[in-house]
């Protein structure tokens, strides 16, 4: 039985945070009026997030390691956590107004938002496997309730539905991949199991069905199917979250698992044409799929399916611990979850009372409408294609450059293929907002909802920002992988 | 008779039943059953593993990491049933049907 | 001169317009015209007079390859990523940047004048700082990327000012058009700067150098191909060559200084520069010169044909701009980058005249573009009349005009590369640049015949009405006429003594090839100019022949004496030949334009393109279909997928 002295509780407080601000939220919901709108909840959530942050924030430095061994506090798992909480923060900024137009402004609402962030944080935390199977069903669990949450839209229900079964199904695969290993080696631990030759079948085998769950979550070919179906059914400002936060989280545990446990030369080995596989099928099938989509929520699944394919790519080329590919995926995936958060945060904007804004062809003059909308909305899109100066670019930029510096040219070959057809899909939206005469209804007559606006004009700086002055977060991102052990 | 390749056999067998299961019933609620089948299917390898590694085969480990793992398991599996079930409740409600194939708003 | 104290005003040139964009463009209506214009004017002139010091700063430095930087600090250092920023004027630079700020500057004195009456008059000028601003970072960057930003950004002013009438829909959309084909280009150019960063590591021009110089077994030729290909791609875009100059002749659209500063003089002339700047690189890929070639030399060909038959005067200037660009190209490709630049010099001139000039008859006229409704307008605008007769004279060619001798060193740059390569293709590239010289002759010819020479065909009134422009338009006419007539001398060609001074100012900053054993004789050099001066006089006197020689002159001589019967049967016949002419040479002339166009644009260009998009396409529909909506079908993808794995797992590795 470990003492729990301060290191154990530091560890925790980023978890913390938004645990006790959901269960605040829970205490807090049935003493307010009902018909009024329940900013109450909003401050608490965000004030838990911020503390969430601040806790990061304060963590950011040596790797601190600790509940015997389970958590590790170190820039690798703080990395991607800074990019969770902001996704959750934004998530609820939009959520204020959003929330009340879908008829959602509930606190479970609010709660499993929290709760979904604490079990991506806790993912992002996790050093041994039995910590990265609660983080992952802990978020998992809250994301399936939040994705059928606007129980009267037969599709969120559908979507939930979908999404549930299929992640009970891969949760399956995970945990006997666990099993296997557990069993293979005696240990649950990624450092212990780095210790013990990895040629032997059943450690290979339990790798084998970890991937199927890993895939699953991040949404890699052929674990993808659920990615377009509950992204366009769950509600805008959940599909956000769920792009990017519950991404992040998988990426950072993969990624974790893949550098730690299996991080030798001869495990390495066997993994990494397995996930070129996987890069490459998920890089083409999900540009190929985006091409012929008339919804846009749907339109920015499949990108995120393409986008997994390009960070695998990172992935593949990663070169170990020394080499820029795993730092080049954390800084990837910390760009791919903001500007894929963007587009969301806009539909969620533009949608009106029970009804989403999501047929790219209602599109069609936005410009003229809401210039604002239009303009952030192009800058994520633009990002998503990798145009520079966005943060888009420096993300593929990097990725790709690591592949093709560790002699993976073929993949980072269909990677650029890929992009080149994903600008069809990524400007054809911008060519409607701004080139086409409006044709549907735009709400412009309401109040402006300014804390949406901000969570928008919050995305699009970061976005800018990563993409002119990059060196910082990839600086950060090269100790972080550094230093893992 | 319970030595441990017979366990894992044994298990493995119960989890492609699960897996059948999920893929080729057209129930949702079996399917959900389906699921837990294959949960418990790793339980049972997890036991047999914990079994082992606590056993005079394996000295230098202890087997409590692997009963550990059993009982978070059924806690999550626990959890993932009852939203699973609300999820259900609430399609139900809405179309009156539990078949998989139903579900086809959403495709393409 | 002291250099460092020159190096560190080097970021002015950019930030003086800059600066007047930002005063025009926020201040908008609280500033009177006349302050507005003044401010616009003084950014571009400022900005020439710096380029200016840079020059004779150069000048003091012993060696060629000498140049001002100044460093804009890092702008990502990470590890082994570093992209550095900064200007650097060196002797290619500094020619273009004296082109872009000089042509900017008389431009902006004649926007003044020409724009005077519309309401759009600071925003006009903001825009045209803004994109001499993008101009100066274009030329002056000295890595890939800086020079990405500035190609982006004269882009966008393109845009801006070809829609600035933004509320006529047509010309709105064909800012659009410019901005969707450049698009295509620009992603061309990108993927090129990806890869040669990804092969070399670095972006910036001298390292860049540096690392081929140095490498040990150098760039692989297909990367060398492949990039510089894709940088060509992005110049074809920008520099409106086939199959991207579609949107060029519609850029017509926006106000015609614009058309001058723009689409004729600097912008248009980016894809040159960068193919010059890069010319180290360029020279490691044979194929991609032999390409450039002949793609400068069909468009050289198939535009000036298309401007053969125009009649809005514009477009008649537009095509030739995209014919005289595909002579650029024609002496790039032929790895003579001095010559190619010279002509980028001597063209700037002239074609940023010829437009004026059009644009003062445009202004006479009351905005009358059509050729067919001028005529006989050499009397009322005798200063335009000028303006044009002495920029036609370049453009076809005629000596001492500048075109023709920047026209004679691409032509026998050709003619050398033949001769170093032993290919014969560069022969027909030669004669493709011969007969364009015919065409080029000719359209100039028939353009002064239709609006300046014979009888007024358009509104009486209006005609009565045209004079020549105010001084603030007529001045930089005036001062473009001399530069056109006189720039030719920089490079007086060896054949009569002279030095070529121009060209030897850019060998050490252009690669050069090495030459062929023995000289190409003057004889050859001879024969190559006599054949491209007497194509611009044939060129010439044909098409007076044909539209100035017509008219009713000889009905008179006849009724003046009987005598001349068979005269008059000959008049007669000339006068038949407009007809005939109309009906033999202008239809199929212009059916065979129309079918050259389809030949080009609907089925090779547009038929490339939809092919290969309808079929990604088909792909995405049927990739579509997989994800059938049912969920067991997704469980079963998932279950396939993990055994997938783990076959590989245990069986394979």
């Amino acid at each position: 039985m470990p003492d729990i002295g301060s290191a154990e509780l530091r560890v925790l407080l980023p978890v913390l945070a938004p645990l006790l601000g959901a269960l605040a939220v829970l205490l807090t919901d049935p003493y307010l009026d009902k018909g009024r709108p329940k900013l109450p909840l909003v401050y608490i959530a965000l004030g838990s997030l911020m503390a969430a942050w601040a806790a990061l924030g304060f963590l950011w430095g040596d790797r601190v390691v600790a509940w015997s061994g389970a958590l590790a506090a170190d820039r690798f798992g703080l990395y991607l956590g800074f990019a969770i909480a902001t996704a959750a923060g934004l998530t609820v900024l939009s959520s204020a107004g959003y929330a009340r137009k879908m008829g959602v402004d509930c606190g479970e609402y609010y709660s499993l938002l929290l709760l979904a962030t604490a079990g991506m944080l806790l993912l992002a935390m996790a050093n041994d496997l039995l910590m990265v199977f609660l983080g992952i069903e802990t978020m998992s669990i809250a994301v399936y309730c939040l994705a059928g949450i606007t129980r009267e839209r037969p599709r969120s229900v559908e979507a939930a539905m979908k999404y549930f079964l299929l992640g009970a199904f891969a949760t399956g695969f995970l945990l006997y991949g666990i099993a296997l290993i557990y069993g293979a080696t005696g240990e649950v631990r990624l450092e212990r199991i780095a210790h013990h030759a990895a040629n032997r079948p059943l450690l290979l085998a339990g790798l084998g069905f970890l991937l199927v769950g890993f895939g699953f979550k991040v949404g890699a070919v052929p674990f993808h199917m659920w990615a377009p179906d509950a992204y366009e059914g769950a509600p805008a400002a959940v599909t956000g979250f769920m792009a990017a936060g519950v991404k992040a989280a998988g990426f950072a545990a993969f990624l974790r698992v893949l550098l730690t446990a299996f991080g030798g030369e001869a495990a390495a080995a066997a993994w990494a044409p397995a996930l070129w596989m996987l890069a490459a099928l998920s890089m083409i099938v999900g540009t190929l799929s985006a091409l012929a989509q008339t919804n846009l929520k749907r339109m920015l699944a499949w990108s995120s399916v393409a986008h997994t394919g390009y960070a695998l790519v990172g992935v593949v080329g990663g070169g170990g611990v020394a080499g820029n590919g795993s730092a080049a995926v954390l800084f990837y995936v910390l760009t791919y979850s903001v500007m894929t958060l963007g587009p969301f945060l806009v539909i969620a904007l533009l949608s009106r009372a029970g009804e989403e804004f999501e047929q790219i062809d209602d599109l069609a003059g936005l410009a003229r409408r809401r210039p604002v909308a239009a303009a952030a909305l192009s800058l994520f899109l633009l990002s998503l294609a990798g145009i520079p100066p966005t943060a888009g670019f420096m993300g593929k930029l990097f990725v790709f450059r690591a592949a093709i510096d560790s002699g993976w040219l073929g993949l980072g070959v269909i990677g650029i293929l890929a992009t080149l057809v994903s600008v069809y899909y990524y400007l054809r939206p911008i060519v409607l907002m701004y080139m086409r005469e409006p044709r549907a209804e735009f709400n412009a007559s309401e109040p402006t909802d300014w804390a949406s606006h901000f969570a928008i004009g919050v995305a699009a700086l970061a976005l800018l920002l990563l993409g002119v002055l990059p060196s910082d977060a990839i600086a950060a991102s090269l100790e972080s992988v550094r230093g893992l052990w | 008779m319970f030595t441990l390749t017979n366990c894992l056999v044994l298990s493995a067998l119960i989890f492609a039943v699960g897996a059948y299961g999920v893929i080729a019933r057209r129930n949702i609620l079996i399917m959900l059953m389906s699921v837990e089948l294959m949960l418990n299917a790793v339980n049972l390898s997890f036991i047999a593993f914990a079994r082992y590694y606590g056993s005079a085969l394996a000295p230098a480990s202890s087997g409590t990491t692997g009963q550990v793992f059993v009982l978070m398991t059924m806690v999550v599996a626990a959890a993932e049933v009852a939203v699973g079930l609300a999820i259900l409740i609430a399609l139900f409600r809405g179309r009156h049907s539990v078949d998989p194939g139903d579900l086809d708003l959403l495709k393409g | 001169m002291d250099l460092t104290s020159v190096a560190s005003a080097l970021p002015w040139i950019p930030l003086l317009p800059f600066l007047g964009f930002l005063i025009n463009g926020c201040c908008g209506t609280r500033i009177s015209r006349r302050a507005a214009g003044w401010i616009a004017c003084l950014g571009p002139l400022g900005a020439f007079l710096i380029a200016y010091l840079g020059l004779l700063a150069l000048a003091q430095e012993q060696s060629p390859r000498a140049f001002l930087e100044c460093s804009l600090g890092d702008w990502i250092s990470v590890g082994d990523l570093v992209v550095r920023a900064g200007l650097r004027l060196d002797r290619l630079s500094v020619v273009m940047a004296l082109v872009v700020t000089g042509v900017g500057s008389l431009i902006h004195v004649y926007s003044v004048g020409y724009m005077s009456h519309d309401k759009g008059f600071t925003r006009y000028f903001a825009y045209l700082n803004l994109f001499l601003s993008m101009m100066c970072i274009l030329v002056l960057a000295d890595n890939l990327v800086l020079m990405f930003v500035g190609w982006e950004g004269v882009g966008l002013c393109s845009y801006l000012l070809i829609g600035f009438w933004y509320e006529d829909p047509a010309k709105a959309s064909a800012g659009k058009k410019a901005f969707i084909v450049n698009r295509i280009g620009d992603f061309g150019f990108i993927l090129g700067i990806f890869l040669i960063f990804v092969t070399c590591g670095t972006v910036d021009f001298a390292e860049l150098f540096r690392w081929l110089a140095s490498a040990r077994e150098g760039l692989p030729a297909g990367v060398a191909f492949a990039a510089t290909m894709l940088l060509f791609l992005g110049a074809t875009g920008k520099s409106a060559q086939i199959p991207l100059y579609v949107w060029l002749p519609d850029a017509m659209a926006g106000p015609t200084p614009v058309s001058a500063l723009i689409h004729a003089a600097t912008m248009v002339t980016a894809g040159v520069y960068m193919v010059a700047r890069l010319s180290f690189l360029f020279v490691l890929a044979p194929t991609t010169l032999l390409v450039i070639a002949a793609v400068g030399g069909l468009t050289a060909l198939v535009a000036g044909f298309y401007a053969l038959t125009q009649n809005d005067i514009k477009k008649v200037l537009a095509y030739s701009t995209i014919s005289q660009l595909g002579y650029m190209f024609l002496g790039a490709g032929a790895a003579a980058f001095g010559a190619s630049i010279f002509h980028l010099f001597t063209h700037a001139f002239f074609k940023a005249l010829l437009f004026l000039g059009a644009g003062a008859v445009i202004h006479a006229l009351h905005d009358e573009q059509d050729l067919r409704r001028m005529g006989g307008l050499g009397k009322k605008l005798p200063l335009t009349c000028a303006a044009m007769v002495v920029g036609s004279l370049a453009l076809a060619g005629i000596p001492p005009f500048a075109g023709f001798f920047s026209k004679d060193l691409i032509l026998l740059s050709l003619l050398e590369a033949a001769h170093r390569t032993g290919q014969p293709v560069w022969y027909l590239l030669w004669a493709m640049g011969l007969v364009g010289a015919l065409l080029t002759a000719f359209y100039s010819m028939r353009l002064i015949a239709m609006a300046f020479l014979g009888a007024p065909r358009g509104d009486a009134e209006a005609h009565e009405a045209a004079e020549d422009p105010p001084v603030s338009m007529g001045a930089p006419l005036i001062a473009l006429i001399f530069c056109s007539a006189l720039v030719g001398l920089f490079s007086w060609p060896k054949l009569f003594g002279g030095f070529e001074r121009f060209i030897h100012y850019l060998d050490w900053v252009t690669a050069q090839v090495p030459a062929a054993p023995g000289e190409l004789g003057h004889g050859v050099e001879w024969l190559n100019l006599c054949a491209s001066v007497g194509m611009g006089v044939a060129g010439m006197a044909a098409a007076y022949f044909l539209y100035v020689v017509a008219p009713a002159r000889p009905r008179e001589l006849v009724r003046a004496s009987p005598a001349l019967g068979r005269l008059y049967e000959l008049s007669l016949n000339k006068l038949y030949v407009d007809e005939y002419y109309d009906r033999w040479i202008v239809k199929p002339l212009q059916a065979a334009a129309n079918y050259a166009w389809e030949i080009f644009d609907v089925l090779i260009v547009d038929g490339f393109v939809n092919g290969v998009a309808a079929w990604v396409l088909d792909l995405a529909a049927s990739a579509r279909k997989l994800q059938t909506g049912v969920v067991s079908y997704y469980a079963i993808s998932l279950l396939l997928g993990g055994i997938a794995l783990l076959g590989y797992f245990v069986l394979w590795v």
